[in-house]
């Protein structure tokens, strides 16, 4: 007989909760934590099994492109220790999609920092975690979404209404006294499947402004965040909105224009505490039920 | 797999949104750095009826929020609380007449109504760790 409720920790970091059919899944990784919440009429054993290997693609990256580990290929690379081509050829492709970025947001995504080193940190959390979640829906578990440490996708096929509407939290960190939400935006019956946040709420000033003279810390916005159909563009384009500050909503707004097949939307939180957002956020907010 | 079991499930034992799914109509206004921080409804004039107790044991109310200055004027929402529920959201009076920003008002009128939505995850600047962990545990103590 399958047993159908259980709450395991599969190894550190990790914990496994299932009940008939309903699972939730979450692995520390990249200093922060990723949930995987969906519906799943797998065994719940090979259920486990893929999320572990899931967890796994997260690690993996981490390994490779970690800042905070001196042995990663990224830390070697910056530190002059090793070329590009000695790195594994991943990170070429990830050095690739920074530079394609760095173009398509004008300048205002950069991988390269204020010291002129390599770091991609900004892009590589939503990458990992999009392959992870592309390797659960090649494994047949479709009907999911993802948490990336504040970070949200979701499946076409997630079949769970309240699955669809994902709320935005203040400017404020989640674990403040004050957290609580600014509002919530309901994606079922568009196209997009992705919502990013980037601020200052939870880890300090840790975007800089790729433009300032001496790409100093950016600071004109508390809060930006991004809907797009992609993770990686939504997570992009969340940190270059929040380097470009209020400017960021007529500039997507022409980027739209230009790009009506990869639109993407933006809602700001301005120093006063005061909103403003693309055109067409303002469809996307939740409906009072 | 009924979905009334999948929902019940969905909305209990879900980690982060169970984060602020307890948060009345007063939370959400409360101080801090919160878009919305001055439509506090102390600092405001409580104007409507008070009549029977909602299920939920709050009292259906109408409270009126003070000037709320932004970039480009200022706003004034009314806020009507029925059965517990934010029921209606008005805009009393607005000075952002620029006309680039007529949307404006209705982006806070759309952005608040939403508040009361019930939802699956919770988007945020990335957090650490730690401040996962002291989110899940608010959140396990409102679950008893």
């Amino acid at each position: 007989m399958t047993e159908t409720s259980f709450s395991s920790e599969p190894r550190p970091g990790s914990r496994f909760s299932f009940r008939d059919g309903l699972f939730l899944y979450t692995e520390e990784c990249m200093g922060t934590v990723f949930a995987f919440k969906g519906f799943s009429s797998l065994e719940p054993g090979l259920l486990g099994h893929h999320l572990e290997r899931a967890g796994d693609i997260l690690h993996e990256a981490d390994r490779t492109f970690s800042t905070y580990k001196p042995e990663s290929p990224i830390s070697r690379l910056a530190a002059g220790q090793t070329t590009l081509a000695q790195c594994p050829p991943v990170v070429s492709d990830i050095w690739d999609s920074c530079e394609a970025w760095e173009k398509t947001t004008d300048g205002w995504f950069s991988a390269f920092t204020p010291q002129n080193t390599f770091d991609p940190s900004g892009l590589v959390k939503t990458w990992a975690a999009k392959a992870a979640f592309n390797y659960l829906l090649e494994n047949g578990v479709t009907d999911i979404t993802l948490n990336a440490g504040g970070d949200i996708l979701i499946g076409d096929e997630t079949s769970d209404e309240v699955s669809w509407r994902v709320a935005i939290h203040k400017p404020v960190s989640i674990a403040s006294e004050d957290a609580g939400l600014l509002t919530v935006l309901d994606l079922r019956g568009t196209d997009y499947r992705a919502v990013c946040t980037s601020g200052s709420a939870e880890r300090g000033s840790h975007i800089w402004d790729p433009k300032a003279p001496g790409k100093e810390a950016a600071g004109s916005l508390l809060q930006a965040t991004v809907v797009a159909r992609d993770l990686v563009a939504a997570d992009v384009w969340a940190t270059a909105v929040f380097a470009m500050g209020p400017r960021a909503i007529d500039e997507l707004s022409k980027y739209n224009s230009a790009n009506p097949g990869s639109a993407v939307e933006a809602l700001i939180v301005l120093p006063d505490g005061g909103l403003n957002a693309t055109e067409g956020f303002i469809g996307l907010f939740a409906k009072p039920e | 797999m009924p979905r009334k079991v999948r929902n019940t499930v969905a909305q209990s034992a879900i980690v982060l949104a169970t984060l602020v799914g307890g948060v009345t109509l007063t939370q959400h206004f409360s101080a801090g750095t919160s878009a919305f921080a001055s439509a506090a409804p102390s600092s405001g004039t409580t104007a409507g009826s008070s009549t029977a107790p909602a299920p939920t044991g709050k009292p259906d109310k109408t409270v009126t929020s003070a000037n709320i200055s932004y970039p480009f004027g200022t706003v004034q929402l009314s806020v009507t609380r029925t059965a517990g529920k934010i029921a209606k959201i008005d805009i009393g009076s607005s000075t952002a007449t620029n006309g680039r920003y007529q949307a404006f008002p209705s982006l806070v009128q759309a952005a608040i109504s939403a508040q009361g939505t019930n939802f699956g995850n919770l988007s945020g600047a990335t957090y650490t760790t730690n401040a996962f962990k002291q989110a899940l545990s608010s959140a396990i103590t409102k679950l008893g």
